[in-house]
């Protein structure tokens, strides 16, 4: 297993599809903690990350026969998890309309981490959260995971200039909704 | 703070994104569970491509039903026939000695095994499938160095297993934590697993 941890993912993808379905552990060490930030940050909490994760990566092994071009596993598996989480995320509203909000009990939810930077990393997910699921995935994927425009066309299936537009749009809003406490 | 002047949607950019970048990690049992529902899809593959492999044996030509018409007395005389062939047939087969019938496919489902032990150098599986012969199942190292997995095929009903952990300090014997355990005699605990028809 040491030297297959060593391997591209071509050739790790080709073990498993001839059979030694472990060596899909490799691919999942690999990629896990590069696309757990993005899902949490997305879906705006690590529990259901790691639903849109287990999930994503389940689908891709199910699928690998369908990876086009193993070199580049890592994006394929990308479409995949933005797909879950999309998923995911449409549920979750879906679940959340259906419950009946009671503001003292948010009120007096425990916060388990008191300090300056929680409290402004908390704002922000929720200032996420209000954004539209297309605008909060294009400006994560610009500016937090750091991609390019072609890239990001790629993994989300939208055109380029519709994806600028997007990062544009959730930009002005995120400022918007943080005036204060960003500035 | 000179960037904040210059380009001020820049900076705003950074200041929203800084606490954003920051990593974020699953819990360590992330690949296990992982790796588990992998297995299981495999094996789950394994058996679609059985039941595949069925349907197409079953809807070739010779295993097709067939019609054919006769005369009532062409339909007597067969049937006549027919019964001489049965009792003459059973008549020879009495006289044989009973043979071992093998379990059907659909009788046996492969179950996945799984022990999480970040210090064992080797684990094996033991039970009543294997007449609990230590060296007769390895469970191999997952990719993360702490889970041990091995599948095995099973028939049908109850069986009682454990896993023997070897490390530094000999060989242990370890129920599994995760299923129902049960004791023997001398209070060694074993664990249970239960092979249900396939839903199928």
């Amino acid at each position: 297993m040491g030297q297959l941890a060593d391997r591209p993912d071509a050739s790790i993808v080709a073990a498993v599809l001839t059979g030694n379905v472990d060596a899909y552990g490799v691919l999942v060490c690999r990629y896990r903690d590069a696309y757990t930030r993005f899902a949490a940050r997305m879906l705006g909490n690590i529990e259901d990350a790691d639903d849109a994760l287990q999930l994503a990566f389940v689908r891709a092994f199910r699928n690998l026969g369908q990876c086009r071009d193993p070199d580049r596993f890592g994006s394929w598996l990308y479409q995949i998890v933005v797909n879950e989480c999309r998923t995911l995320g449409a549920r979750r509203t879906r679940r959340e309309l259906r419950l009946v909000r009671d503001d003292s009990k948010l009120e007096n939810a425990a916060a388990p981490d008191t300090s300056a930077d929680a409290a402004l990393r908390d704002e922000i997910q929720h200032a996420l959260d209000r954004l539209d699921a297309g605008h909060r995935e294009a400006f994560l994927l610009r500016h937090v995971e750091g991609m390019g425009y072609e890239e990001m066309s790629e993994i989300t299936g939208v055109g380029v200039s519709a994806l600028k537009m997007r990062v544009k749009r959730a930009t002005d809003r995120l400022r918007g909704f943080l005036e204060g406490a960003v500035t | 703070m000179n960037d904040w002047k210059k380009d001020p949607e820049s900076a705003a950019i950074e200041h929203i994104t800084r606490p954003l970048k920051e990593p974020v990690r699953l819990d360590d049992s992330f690949e296990v569970r992982v790796m588990s529902a992998v297995h299981s899809a495999a094996l789950a593959n394994i058996d679609a491509e059985h039941t595949s492999e069925r349907k197409r044996e079953e809807s070739r030509w010779w295993n097709r039903p067939i019609t054919i018409r006769f005369s009532a007395i062409t339909g007597l005389a067969m049937a006549a026939s027919l019964f001489g062939i049965i009792f003459l047939g059973a008549t020879m087969l009495s006289r044989r000695a009973p043979t071992v019938v093998a379990a059907k496919p659909a009788d046996v489902q492969n179950v996945h095994f799984i022990l999480v032990n970040g210090s064992a150098k080797q684990v094996f599986l033991v039970g009543d499938f294997n007449g609990w012969a230590k060296k007769q199942t390895p469970l191999v190292r997952a990719a993360n160095k702490n889970a041990w997995t091995v599948s095995v095929p099973l028939t049908q009903g109850r069986h009682e297993y454990a896993f023997i952990v070897a490390d530094e300090n000999g060989d242990h014997w370890v129920a599994d934590p995760l299923t129902p355990v049960v004791e023997d005699e001398f209070g060694t605990e074993s664990s249970i697993v239960r092979v249900e028809p396939a839903s199928s």
